[in-house]
């Protein structure tokens, strides 16, 4: 007989984590507040991008053009309209969402590698909208804020939100959309006939991510006092994607270590070459033009590689281990065997 | 009219770059079902490769252009079998990002090794005009042209009447099915991927010995470019890869001379995006594609 | 010495055991029947003996062991038509009957092979340039069949080839395959969930359950036995 108590190991994780993003200001320099106020805004980015892609199943490589709506709405009405920042958040959300959801309609008709081609479009098309209306946007030059924020009003701006974001896709997902959502991802026939409108349910996917992508384009505008469309080309809704897959697609609790992995691992690379080149008596310059791009590569290969399944595959199987080893008092029969019922004539 | 011409001769110049990296992309997409995102990179780094065996080595283009393309082959099948294989198992999107990651560590490789200042790639091909009546038809289009298309026929003809071709495209179509008749469907693999890295070695020095300089960035835009031609012509349908190509070639340029207005250099890539979006709106398996029809 | 030996093979699908030690032998020129319910490990017993899962346990081909991989077992001279047909459904007929013959180097006696396929079955050869994925199922099974035979084996793995195939198919296609029995001495190794058809057409029979043989013996005599009838007979 098999035993198992069942800790909601989600809930502790969670728990520990905010813990620990409240405890760290008083730890953290503020230019390190800086750099983790950004991790906040890519956590939230990845959080929409883990409900399309990681719970959705609908590849999406333009979810940067979303956060570019969000920034620049709240740049164009703190700037032009005398909005406090702030109270552009919200409104930066909904624009964006709306945004996505319109496009889930022509996405409709597109699965897999043709979505993701039109998904390319988004960033594409809005940062040439961007340089275009220089008028209301800046411009190519870009457009500075009203004002600089210190990197701990940035933390304390930022993590906040990024705590009812994660809150909020929780909820959002563990009722009947986040099941209609992993339903369309495994197989959206079976959704169909299950009764799941895929039409509503595709395009509120979009939307939603979009909200939170735009929320997340906004503190970004915010933490960074400037606004440039360059910043939220296809590289960056490829570095989120590489966050989300990081942390373990569908693990919304992973997200947090793929947020820290994109900010991070490109910031350090030239040190973990030095690290790494030691105890081998290699001497290559680790600020060399490129080497940090091809240790970030080599990395996230090794990443890859050893967790597949993401940073949240391998807490998974940590706990599972722990867990058999603590609460399994041996069996005789061996896993998965079934003992059939014979068929009376 | 004449400048019609020209500039229909110019597109398929640069349509021909772009249809060989697009049929790179649908060789590795029928074989493994994913995009690889590195294809771009690839061909640049084997354009790199190409450049210092002329330029740091003194080899003259033409052998060091073989070479290279040898070399090309044996580096994708050797990525395949080292860095694509041993992820097979784990689902289409860590392949996805494990390209991805191959395009960063290629992009930074080369601004290692090679440095990222602008390099020129000395040009083999006569960069005037022929003169046919009142048309002047660029001479460097035409050569890129058949260069493409030639290697295009070459690889037809091997995937069609030879016993290997035969047993690559079985095993892109059933894998399983494959093994059991007795083929050694990771060697397939490898070997798709090795031709893959070939046209995408011949699109890159063909597209850097057109441009005055390059920097590792510059199949960057290119590969986007080919992926949509490959996405829109059907991504399994190679006759769709290279049509697709060319057709995207020439729209753009005839699009960027006759509507110079709208359309700046700036505009060219949003503009062709939202053409190839109509399209596959229309289409949406692409236009050579096959609408699968789902049993259920 | 039988041309197949199994010897005490397990074999799973990751966490999950389906088979729990299957033990059994075919000689040379027999048809053997598998038989069993849903989930006993039939296909899997044909999978583990191609390699397509991994399996522990002793596997010989005449007299020798067999190696793990499917490649492997096709060189060995053992051919497996999978379940579902394993048509390659975007090459021709033709491509898919000249793939059958992937492995051999005989030139001529293959474009023989190939022309005796059409004239055992004319209608394959009137359609030797069609895909073969528009195929019905029975013309994909009989396709199967001659494709498995392009090979020359020794010995043929079938699995479930009457799945979804109309009764008279069904027959048509074991007709062909006792007459290659007879006169080309293939041996056959069939899995059915029909035990009705499977126990008409083979010598011998194994009944599986839960991974494990648990009956054996002349078809004949298992058609007559009691449990095998009201299990798997239905009188």
């Amino acid at each position: 007989m098999t035993l198992r108590r069942r800790v909601p190991w989600g809930v502790v994780l969670a728990l520990a984590g905010a813990l620990a993003i409240v405890l760290l200001p008083f730890v953290l320099k503020d230019t390190n507040e800086y750099r983790f106020a950004f991790v906040g805004s890519f956590f939230i980015a990845a959080l929409g991008l883990q409900i399309l892609t990681g719970y959705a199943g609908q590849i999406s490589l333009g979810h940067s053009g979303f956060m570019l709506l969000g920034a620049y709405v709240t740049t164009i009405l703190s700037v032009d309209h005398g909005w406090n920042d702030l109270a552009t958040i919200p409104l930066a959300g909904l624009v964006a969402g709306a945004a996505g959801f319109l496009f889930g309609f022509p996405a409709l008709r597109l699965r897999g590698v043709y979505l993701a081609l039109a998904t390319f479009a988004i960033p594409i098309a809005l940062i040439s909208l961007a340089k275009k209306y220089e008028g209301l946007t800046g411009g190519g030059g870009g457009k500075p804020l009203t004002r600089v924020v210190t990197g701990h009003e940035a933390y304390v701006t930022t993590w906040p939100i990024a705590g009812a974001m994660f809150l909020l896709a929780w909820l959002l997902l563990r009722g009947r959309l986040g099941r209609a959502f992993r339903t369309i991802r495994e197989s959206e026939i079976a959704a169909v006939s299950l009764g799941v409108n895929l039409a509503v349910t595709k395009t509120l996917a979009f939307g939603i991510s979009a909200f939170f992508a735009g929320i997340a384009g906004a503190l970004y505008a915010i933490t960074i006092g400037f606004v440039n469309p360059d910043t939220f080309t296809i590289a960056l809704s490829i570095l989120l994607l590489v966050g989300v897959v990081v942390g373990g697609l569908g693990s919304l609790v992973g997200v947090i270590f793929g947020a820290l992995f994109i900010e991070y691992v490109p910031l350090y690379s030239p040190d973990i070459l030095d690290w790494v080149q030691e105890p081998v008596g290699l001497s290559l310059d680790p600020k060399a033009a490129g080497a940090p791009a091809a240790v970030y590569g080599v990395i996230l290969l090794l990443v890859l590689y050893l967790a597949p399944t993401g940073a949240a595959g391998l807490l998974r199987g940590f706990v599972r281990s722990i867990t058999r080893r603590l609460y399994t008092s041996g069996g005789t029969e061996p896993p998965g065997q079934v003992v059939p019922k014979r068929r009376e004539a | 009219m004449t400048q019609f011409v020209q500039q229909v001769v110019a597109g398929l110049g640069d349509g021909a770059i772009y249809a060989s990296l697009a049929l790179a992309l649908v060789l590795i997409y029928r074989a493994t079902h994913v995009i690889n995102f590195a294809q771009g990179e690839m061909g640049m780094f084997s354009t790199y490769i190409a450049y210092a065996l002329i330029v740091h080595h003194g080899w003259s283009f033409w052998p060091a252009f073989v070479f290279t393309i040898f070399v090309s082959f044996v580096g994708g099948a050797a990525i395949q079998q080292t860095v694509i294989r041993p992820l097979a198992r784990a689902g289409e999107l860590t392949i996805v990002m494990a390209t991805i990651a191959l395009l960063v560590l290629l992009n930074g490789l080369a601004s290692w090794i090679w440095l990222p200042d602008e390099k020129i790639l000395p040009n083999p091909f006569p960069t005037g005009t022929w003169s046919i009546g009142d048309v002047q038809i660029p001479q460097q289009s035409v050569y890129n042209l058949v260069i493409v298309l030639a290697c295009v026929v070459l690889l037809w003809l091997l995937f069609n009447f030879t016993k290997l071709g035969l047993a690559l495209r079985a095993s892109a179509v059933n894998p399983v099915a494959s093994r059991l008749l007795g083929v050694r469907v990771t060697w397939m693999l490898a070997l798709g991927w090795g031709f893959a890295a070939a046209l995408s070695a011949v699109a890159g020095i063909l597209a850097a010995s057109a441009q005055f300089v390059f920097t590792p960035t510059f199949m960057q835009v290119t590969i986007i470019y080919a992926f949509a031609a490959a996405v829109v012509g059907g991504i399994e349908s190679p006759l769709g890869a290279v049509v697709g190509g060319l057709a995207l070639g020439v729209t753009i340029n005839l699009l960027g001379t006759y509507l110079d207005e709208f359309v700046t250099p700036d505009m060219r890539l949003p503009v062709a995006l939202a053409i190839l979006l109509v399209v596959l709106i229309l289409r949406p398996a692409g236009v050579l594609g096959r609408t699968v029809v789902r049993r259920v | 010495m039988p041309l197949l030996e199994l010897t005490d093979v397990h074999a799973r699908y990751g966490q999950v055991r389906a088979l729990h030690g299957v033990t059994l032998t075919i000689d040379e020129g027999e048809i053997v029947a598998l038989l069993g319910a849903n989930g006993a490990g039939k296909t899997t017993t044909l999978r583990a003996i191609s390699g397509v899962v991994a399996r522990d346990g002793g596997v010989a081909f005449d007299g020798k062991p067999l190696p793990r991989s499917p490649e492997a077992a096709a060189r060995a001279g053992i051919t497996h038509v999978p379940e579902g047909r394993g048509i390659l459904a975007e090459l021709t007929v033709r491509e898919n009957l000249m793939m059958g013959a992937y492995l051999r180097r005989d030139r001529k006696a293959v474009a023989d092979d190939l022309e005796r396929a059409y004239q055992e079955l004319p209608w394959l050869g009137q359609r030797r340039n069609q895909q073969a994925g528009t195929l019905s199922g029975g013309e994909q099974q009989m396709l199967a069949l001659e494709r498995a035979l392009m090979a020359r084996p020794r010995m043929l793995l079938l699995d479930e080839p009457s799945l979804g195939l109309a009764p008279l198919i069904v027959q048509e296609f074991f007709r062909l395959v006792t007459r290659l029995n007879r006169e080309q001495g293939v041996t056959v190794l069939v899995v059915e969930q029909n035990a009705n058809v499977a126990l008409d057409v083979s010598n011998r029979a194994y009944l599986l359950e839960v991974g494990r043989v648990a009956l054996e013996g002349q078809s004949a005599e298992l058609r007559e036995h009691e449990g095998v009838r009201r299990s798997y007979l239905g009188y």
